[in-house]
Order: structure tokens, then sequence, then C-alpha cells
């Protein structure tokens, strides 16, 4: 290593110390103004400083500073600052070319426009200085300036430049903590109006979120568990499930849902559904866990499926027994024909077969209630209305009836000259021999059940009366719905699918008419059916 | 050999009751019929003549067919009486409920009148 023998020319040495002298000011300048700048605590605060310190190392007459919108790509004017003495209005400005601007960005550096491109008066001078983050642009400063003043030097290239560096960083970092802001308040309102609890641990089971739902949920008494060990502050119960999910989640990499009760009460448990997943970094490095509980209870929609869902496989269990029932009997009626009878013995022959006749009946019936029940489930239910005399559909139903059930009586009361009623002739008879089986099903033996026809208030009203075991309040008001069968110890006593008065209520709701029933338990009921009709002048029709 | 064998049938369908009766008779046995819980208890405790099986059928109103089983397996005068459920319930449950009650063994309707007469003739070891 040989060292340089020392210069003796006292210029160079003076023009060096100059130059160093120069460079120490101007290093303490731009630390002055880097500390000013990044130390801005808010957008305003930072430009509005950058400002101040450009129009002390040129005197401006004019400055403004456009920021660059990424959503519409246009650069929009944010602030614009006079000189003293000076007045500019805004409008007057000329806002620099696109493509001027293109290439001040392309040149990464402060440039001075030639009159020429700005169409300003010759003793104005303008400038632009380029403001470029790390990640995009920010914007660009247009400096008026008077044509007079020699600003363009190198020092002052290189501390605007400095300075638009560090503006335009920490414009971007106040434009990426907004932003983080944003979405960190974007994500607490969802995790807070989200309709199930949150909770999420760091790797050291610590909690590091609650939402409120969770404290809802889990009765947690305390107010903030946030940094807390989940151990120590959790319920012994929820401890163990959480131990448990967290141990299987982190072998299996998932977990699928759990169902628990959770009994903070002691009284009153409530059932929970908990899910965990676990909480990754950018890197995919596991950070916590987060646990997701659901109120399983709390869904009304929920609730009303389960119910109907319970509803259903009651009834699916009760058509199978209704069905077993009847077919038994076919079945074994007919292998008694078959092996047992003697082929000669007609009578037992001709009994056996009217069984498996009426049992074929009562199949055909629970079929046909089906059939209606799935049409009017599917809106394929319809009507084809003719004109029909109540009175001839009452009187082929009893007819029928009365010689198969000889063990009540069966009185009907009917005035002539009724008017017709426009309907679905089938469909009324159903209903007429529905609520009669009713009544027959309900009744003891030899009751009496009455049929009464009465127009009244613009309706055709038949009211089928028996003095059967009757309805109490209660149930009352479900007899109409789907699949109810009034629960009483002598249920199976009484065959049903829980369909007939469902099916005749929706009948007589598709011709417009009405249903109703007055019952009270030991003393018979009264069903009661009104069809619309027009008395007066169908009466002078028939 | 099937003479002086007496079953007793528990259904409340009369239809059942009427059936069974006759294919049974049929087959040489004597048949009392019963068609409430109740009234299989009453004359299970005192039989005009003492009982060999019983075909039981499950769902009956008032007193079912497994309330019956267990008071008639609880008492010293009809515990060895062997019993049959027969039944329109279908489910495993209910064949496991009907075993686990002491019944001896299960039927389940619509069924086989031959089945169910195999059944009976293994239970009171009739060749």
């Amino acid at each position: 290593m040989s060292i340089k023998p020392l210069q003796t020319d006292i210029q160079f040495l003076r023009d060096t110390i100059y130059g160093l002298t120069e460079q120490i000011d101007l290093l303490t300048i731009l630390q002055d103004i880097s500390k000013g700048i990044v130390s801005g605590f808010d957008f305003e605060e930072i430009i509005s400083k950058f400002l101040d310190i450009v129009k002390e190392i040129i005197n401006y007459k004019y400055a403004a500073l456009f920021i660059y919108n990424r959503n519409s790509r246009e650069y929009t004017l944010l602030k614009a600052r006079q000189g003293e003495n000076v007045f500019f209005e805004e409008k007057n400005i000329n806002r620099p070319d696109k493509e001027i601007i293109k290439w001040v960005f392309k040149e990464k550096r402060w440039i001075s426009i030639p009159p020429s491109e700005t169409g300003s008066p010759e003793h104005e001078r303008h400038s632009i200085l380029p403001l470029q983050g790390t990640q995009e642009q920010i914007g660009f400063l247009l400096i008026i300036s008077d044509a007079g003043d020699s600003i363009f030097n190198k020092t002052n290239q290189t501390i605007l430049s400095f300075i638009a560096d560090q503006t335009a960083i920490a414009i971007e970092n106040q434009n990426l903590y907004s932003r983080l802001d944003r979405s960190k308040k974007h994500i607490a309102n969802i995790v807070e109006s989200i309709n199930s609890g949150i909770i999420t641990i760091d790797m050291s089971d610590n909690i590091t979120l609650v939402n409120k739902n969770a404290t809802a949920m889990l009765a947690i008494q305390s107010a903030d568990l946030t940094g807390k060990n989940y151990r120590t502050v959790l319920s012994r119960e929820l401890v163990t499930i959480i131990n448990n999910l967290k141990s299987r989640l982190l072998e299996d990499g998932f977990v699928l849902e759990k169902k628990f009760e959770h009994n903070p009460f002691r009284d009153f448990a409530i059932r929970l559904g908990i899910t965990a997943s676990l909480i990754t970094d950018e890197k995919d490095e596991t950070t916590g866990i987060i646990f997701i509980f659901r109120d399983m209870m709390a869904s009304k929609e929920i609730q009303r499926l389960t119910q109907l869902d319970e509803l259903k496989n009651e009834f699916v269990s009760n058509v199978s027994h209704e069905l077993r029932t009847p077919l038994s009997i076919i079945k074994s009626y007919v292998e008694a024909i078959l092996d047992q009878v003697e082929p000669d013995d007609h009578e037992t022959q001709r009994d056996f077969l009217s069984v498996i006749n009426e049992e074929t009946d009562r199949l055909t019936l629970l079929v046909n209630d089906l059939l209606d029940i799935s049409r009017i489930e599917s809106g394929k239910f319809e009507l084809t209305l003719t004109s029909v005399l109540l009175s001839d559909v009452i009187y082929s139903v009893t007819a029928t009836m009365g010689k198969r059930d000889s063990r009540h009586k069966i009185i009907t009361k009917i005035p002539s000259n009724l008017p017709v009623i426009y309907a679905d002739r089938d469909k009324v008879t159903q209903v007429i021999i529905n609520l009669l089986n009713n009544a027959i099903k309900f009744s003891p033996e030899g009751g009496t059940i009455e049929i009464n026809v009465v127009p009244e208030k613009g309706k055709l009203w038949c009211h089928v009366s028996d003095q059967g075991i009757g309805i109490d309040q209660e149930n009352l008001h479900h007899i109409f719905d789907k699949f109810f069968r009034v629960d009483n110890s002598d249920k199976y006593e009484i065959a049903g699918t829980g369909l007939g008065l469902p099916i005749v209520k929706h009948i007589m709701e598709s011709h417009g008419g009405d249903i109703t029933v007055k019952s009270e338990s030991g003393k018979g009921s009264v069903f009661s059916i009104g069809f619309p009709c027009n008395a007066v002048d169908d009466e002078n029709e028939t | 050999m099937k003479k002086n064998r007496t079953i007793l049938i528990v259904d409340d369908m009369r239809q059942i009751r009427n059936i069974l009766r006759f294919s049974l008779k049929k087959e040489g046995f004597d048949v009392v019929t019963a068609d409430s819980g109740q009234a299989a208890l009453d004359y299970a405790f005192s039989p005009v003549k003492p009982l060999d099986l019983v075909l039981l059928d499950i769902m009956m109103p008032k007193m079912d067919g497994y309330e019956v089983i267990k008071r008639l397996k609880k008492d010293d005068r009809t515990k060895n009486i062997p019993v049959i459920f027969l039944t329109a319930k279908a489910q495993v449950k209910d064949v496991v409920n009907g075993k686990a009650m002491g019944a001896d063994d299960y039927v389940v309707k619509p069924y086989k009148f031959g089945v169910l007469h195999q059944k009976i003739l293994d239970l009171l070891n009739i060749a």
C-alpha cells in the first residue's frame, strides 16, 4: 500500500474544503428536512411541510401539488400555494400535458418545461418535480417561478430530489396506514356483526380476539380477555373442548364441526357447534387458531326446520304403520283363503273377501290422501269447477256410508230449493266423506251424526255434528295442521294419517270457502264448511 | 300332538284377532283372544286353561305390548310362557327392544302365516 504524496496545490485544497463544507451544510439541511417530513403526523401536515421547504429553497410564485388517482388514472390538484405578494388564480394554471408528465417520471428528476410547451408568459418558468414512491407514482409538484431566478443548480436539484423522495415515501406510508386502518376496521365490523362467536388464540395459547357474540354465547363474564391464556380465563368445560380441538387440529390440519352442550348456568344448556381452523401468516406459517361457535338453537329457521323434520319423521313412521296394518290384514286373509279355507266353504270365503275389500278401500283412501298432500305441496292441486247440488253430494255419500256403518245413526236436515254451488264435485265429495268419517271414528257406537245444510250470509253452510269424544281447546288450534294428530292415550285406537283435515281445509280454501270447528272435550264436535254462492240468483235458476 | 296347546292372541285389531284365531284353530291349537293389554294380563294371571304361548301386538292403546311383556315376565305364574311379538313396527331398534324385553321371537306384519306357524312350533318344541 502506498500513500499518495500530499497535493501541494493550494487552490485544490481550498476547493476541496469548500466543497466539503458545502456538502456538510447540505447534509445538515437534508437531515432537518427529512426529520420534518417523516415526522409529519398526517397527510395535511406532510404536504404543508413539503410546500414550506420547497418555498424556502426556491422562492416560487406558485406551487401546485397534483396527486395521482389510481382508480381514475388522473392527476387531481390537491393543494396549491402562492408565493408572497403574488396573486395567482387557480383557473389560470395550465395543467401540464400528460406526455410531459410521462417524460418527467421517466427522467425521474426535477425538470424545467420550455415556455413553448406551457404557453405561459416569458417571465415565468414552469418546472415539474415528480414524486415517486417505492411502489407507485404519488404525483408531482408544478412550480412556477420567476424566469430571472437562477434556481436550477446542482445543489437545488439534489435537495429537491431528496425532499420529493422523502415526501413521496411519507405519503405512500400514510396511504398504506389509512388503507390498513380501513381494512382493520372493516374486518372488525364483520367480526363483531357476524352471527357466530369467534375466539382466536396465538401459538402460546394467549387469546388474541373475542367477539361480542362469543362473550354472549359462552357467558364470559370478564370484559377483556385478550392477551390472557385461555386455560386460565375460560370455563373448565370449554378449556377441555378447546384443548381437544386444538390437538386434533394441529395433527390433522382441519376439524369438522363438533357439537356440544354448553352449560354455563347449570339449569340451562346451550347447544353449540364449534369449528376450528389454523390462522397463518403471509409465509403460510401457523400463527394461531380461530374457534368459531355457532348457536344451534339460535336460528328460528333452524328451529322451524328441525320441528318440520321431526313432524315428517313422525309422519313417515305413522304412514308406514298405517300402510302395514291394512296390508297385513289383506295378506293374512288371502293366505287363509288360499291355504286353509275349505274350497266349498263359500260362507267363510265370502266373509274373508269382504274384510279384504274393506281393507283395500282403507288403503286406497290412505294412498289418495298421500297423493293429495303431495299435489298440494308441489302446487299441482287443481279444481274442475261445475254446477254442483250440495244435497246430491251429501245424499250419495250418506247412502254408501250408511250401508257400511250400521253402528251409527246418520240424520240429514237439508232444505229443498238450495242454491247450486260452483265447485269440484269430486273434491266436495271428498270433503263430506272425510268429515263424516271423522264423526264416525270419534263417536261411540250408537251415536248420532247430524248433517245440516243452511244458506247463510252469502254462503251455503254444511254443519256436521257428532256426539263423540270432542277435542280440547289446546288441540283445537292444531287440527288443521299437517301431520298433527291429537295426542292421547287412545292414539292407536283411531286410525288416521293426520292428513284428512289439512286436505279438507285446503280444498275449502281453494274453493274460496270457509271451514270452522266448534268442539268441547267429551261433548262432541261441529265441523262447518261454507261454500260461496249467490243465494237469490241461484234459487231462481234451480 | 298340538292337542291342548293354548295360544293367547293379543291385538286391538278385530280383523287380526279373527284371522289368527281361524288359522291357528285350523292348525289344531286352542285359541283365546284379548283386545287390550289389560284384558291379556287379566286372562294370563287367572287362565281358564293354562297358556302355552302368547302372540303379542306392540302398538295398542292404553297399555302397549312392551308393558304387557314386562308384567308377564315379572310374575312367577307367567314368566315361563313364551311370547312372540307380532307388530307393524319394523325398525331394527324395535326388534332389539322386543328381544331385550324378554320376547322369545318377533314377527313383522304383514307376516306369512307359515313362518309364524313354524316359530310357534319351534317354541313349543313340537316336531
